[in-house]
């Protein structure tokens, strides 16, 4: 379990998208609302499936999926025009404030399928001063624009198959502590600093420390340690500046790091913000396929921290969270949906499944699932998500199954919370409670790309509102 | 009788004066009878507002309307009663909060303070506070004889009574 201060905050402030369905050349800057409307087909869900298909890359890296683009049936089925030879680009920006400062980080990774076969051809981390960079097999860290490392990853494969033969050999030529070079070669695999082997090395290490309490700064600190260690001293050490141009046959490294001298870099808010993008995908929580009838099924009694992109193991997730009892929002979000005396519990069943009630009050008879309102499972569900922290929560159509005033009280507790909300809407009664500045309006331009447009005077157009005396909802479908 | 209706800034608003309503009914300050129904803005400076204004006047005789004022009680006060249309039937009583509702509390629990009201929340509760507690927090307010009587001084509850019982 990985706790956060309560400084601690990520927050999303922008997405770029090349060639992901409709989103030929798309770019959102996000604020702390933001709320999708238009047309059907005007490419609406193709954001939130951007969103997704970012996920599923990053599941593909963890090594919890093979194929990113399964769900489409096709990469033809996900990229712009169904040109295969086209790749796909996805890059957020986001800040990462950790109480003392706050930095702009930003991610980006272009990937193909053509021919059925998914590849990363190019990813990128980078922040102020500091790159990390993988393109089509070659590692490269930048220092204020300048190479300070780099490396291919056919030679890492190469040095990893003839590892025995280093041990053995390199000692005798460098005179080297064989201990020292043993941990190194052992730890190859860090060798590779590209950004998604990172993402993918941390959720391989998070997975196997579920059960141990740690913090992010102490993640943080061990991931900057790791790659500055890296840079700065590992391959200076084994391998003298003399030695890097030996032939590949009796050398089988070409691994380089160009700096000699302190590189100043601020390491601690590179670890922190680079582990925060791991963060930011890791906990986004995007509720797009909701089946809420199958919420109500009794579920697995099983440990999981994080919603699923079906939502199926939203009891699961709220028995982790809650360690058994409901949380303190999320009751008090249903004795504001209902009334005072609402309880809900979740209850066991003898096969070791769990299953919620619903009571009107304790001395009501409870409702068993089936009978429960399905808008209630919503609720649960999007409160559960402010309830994990989730920096980045993406709800697709947010009204069904909500009334109005439900609307609202998710809407304040999203105003009150450390969470982007981007959610998309069809209805009138949402778009008029909010503000025009958190309105974007997507449309199909004459080349049928996405394309959208975000009020820019507000004043003006909260004045002109006031002087027609009409809604936005009124307005913009007016305009449509 | 009279029937009330009370417009807050959100929905933690609308759970607040729910249970300090009830509280006064229970109490004897309020006539149990008097029907009072609270509901949250829709909208800041939304149009939308002005035209339940208009729907409101046929059923209402009073409309108490309860906003943050964030240190500008004139500038709250004008830019809300942008939204009540002209010879308006009834009566309207704006009860503005100096900055934040959880200044009734912290007022209540007699606790000093600096800054935004809701960032000293968790003096009172020891932790981390969230809005959505504040339901609970005004319930235990109510419950403690001395808060609630301190409550009951400080005086936009005053102006609350006064609005709901006049």
């Amino acid at each position: 379990m990985i706790s956060a201060d309560d400084s601690f905050k990520i927050k999303l402030t922008k997405i770029y998208i090349e060639n992901f369905k409709s989103l030929h050349n798309f770019e959102l800057n996000l604020s702390k609302i933001n709320v999708l409307v238009g047309p059907n087909g005007s490419g609406k869900t193709n954001v939130v499936e951007s969103f997704i298909f970012l996920k599923e890359i990053f599941n593909y890296v963890s090594g919890k999926t093979v194929n990113p683009f399964f769900d489409w049936w096709g990469y033809d089925n996900i990229v712009w025009n169904n040109d295969e030879n086209l790749p796909i680009k996805i890059g957020i920006e986001y800040e990462v404030d950790n109480g003392d400062k706050k930095e702009i980080a930003c991610y980006e990774i272009t990937v193909t399928g053509k021919g059925g076969r998914f590849q990363i051809i190019k990813d990128i981390f980078k922040m102020k001063l500091i790159r990390l960079e993988s393109i089509q097999g070659e590692i490269y860290v930048y220092f204020d624009d300048h190479v300070i490392y780099s490396m291919k990853i056919s030679t890492l494969a190469r040095f990893k198959r003839v590892k025995n033969r280093v041990i053995r050999i390199l000692p005798k030529i460098i005179e080297i502590d064989e201990n020292v070079l043993y941990r190194v070669l052992e730890e190859d695999n860090i060798l590779d600093v590209s950004p998604n082997h990172i993402i993918g090395l941390l959720s391989y290490y998070l997975k196997n420390i579920e059960n141990v309490n740690t913090s992010i700064d102490h993640i943080s600190n061990e991931l900057a340690n790791e790659i500055k260690y890296i840079i700065h001293k590992k391959l200076d050490n084994i391998i003298p500046a003399n030695m890097i141009d030996l032939d590949e046959d009796t050398f089988p490294l070409k691994m380089r790091s160009r700096y000699d001298v302190e590189i100043p870099i601020d390491w601690k808010s590179f670890g922190m913000s680079l582990f925060s993008f791991y963060y930011l995908i890791d906990k986004m929580i995007i509720l797009k396929r909701m089946n809420l009838e199958n919420i109500k099924n009794p579920s697995r009694l099983e440990r999981a921290e994080t919603i699923n992109l079906d939502s199926s193991n939203v009891l699961s997730v709220l028995f982790t969270i809650g360690k058994g009892t409901i949380p303190e929002r999320i009751q008090n979000a249903v004795i504001y949906a209902f009334k005072k005396e609402s309880i809900i519990q979740l209850v066991p069943t003898t096969d070791g499944r769990i299953y919620l009630e619903f009571k009107e009050s304790i001395s009501k008879k409870p409702f068993k699932p089936p009978s429960i309102p399905t808008g209630l499972f919503k609720l649960i569900s999007i409160e559960l998500s402010l309830c994990i922290a989730s920096p980045l929560i993406i709800i697709d159509e947010i009204e069904n199954s909500l009334h109005a005033q439900l609307i609202a009280y998710i809407l304040d507790e999203f105003r009150n919370s450390n969470s982007i909300g981007l959610f998309t809407t069809h209805s009138p009664a949402l778009i008029d409670i909010i503000d025009p500045s958190e309105i974007i309006i997507l449309y199909k331009n004459i080349e049928g790309e996405t394309d959208k447009q975000r009020y820019k005077d507000i004043e003006k157009i909260k004045n002109e509102l006031n002087k027609l005396g009409i809604t936005l909802s009124e307005y913009i479908y007016t305009k449509e | 009788m009279e029937d009330i209706k009370i417009y807050t800034e959100d929905s933690y608003g609308v759970s607040f004066f729910k249970i300090i309503v009830t509280e006064l009914k229970n109490d004897g300050d309020l006539n149990k009878s008097k029907r009072c129904e609270i509901k949250r803005i829709p909208g800041k400076c939304s149009s939308k507002f002005t035209r339940i204004m208009k729907l409101e006047v046929i059923e209402y005789e009073k409309i108490i309307i309860n906003v943050d004022a964030d240190g500008d009680i004139k500038k709250t006060y004008e830019e809300e009663k942008k939204h009540i249309p002209k010879n308006f039937g009834c009566k309207v009583i704006y009860i503005l909060n100096e900055n934040e509702i959880e200044e009734w509390i912290l007022y209540a629990k007699n606790i000093d303070y600096e800054g935004k009201p809701s960032e000293n929340m968790s003096k009172v509760i020891g932790r981390k506070y969230e809005k959505n507690m504040l339901p609970k927090i005004i319930e235990n307010v109510l419950k403690t004889h001395n808060e609630k009587n301190r409550l009951k001084t400080y005086k936009k509850f005053e102006e609350l009574l006064d609005a709901l019982s006049s």
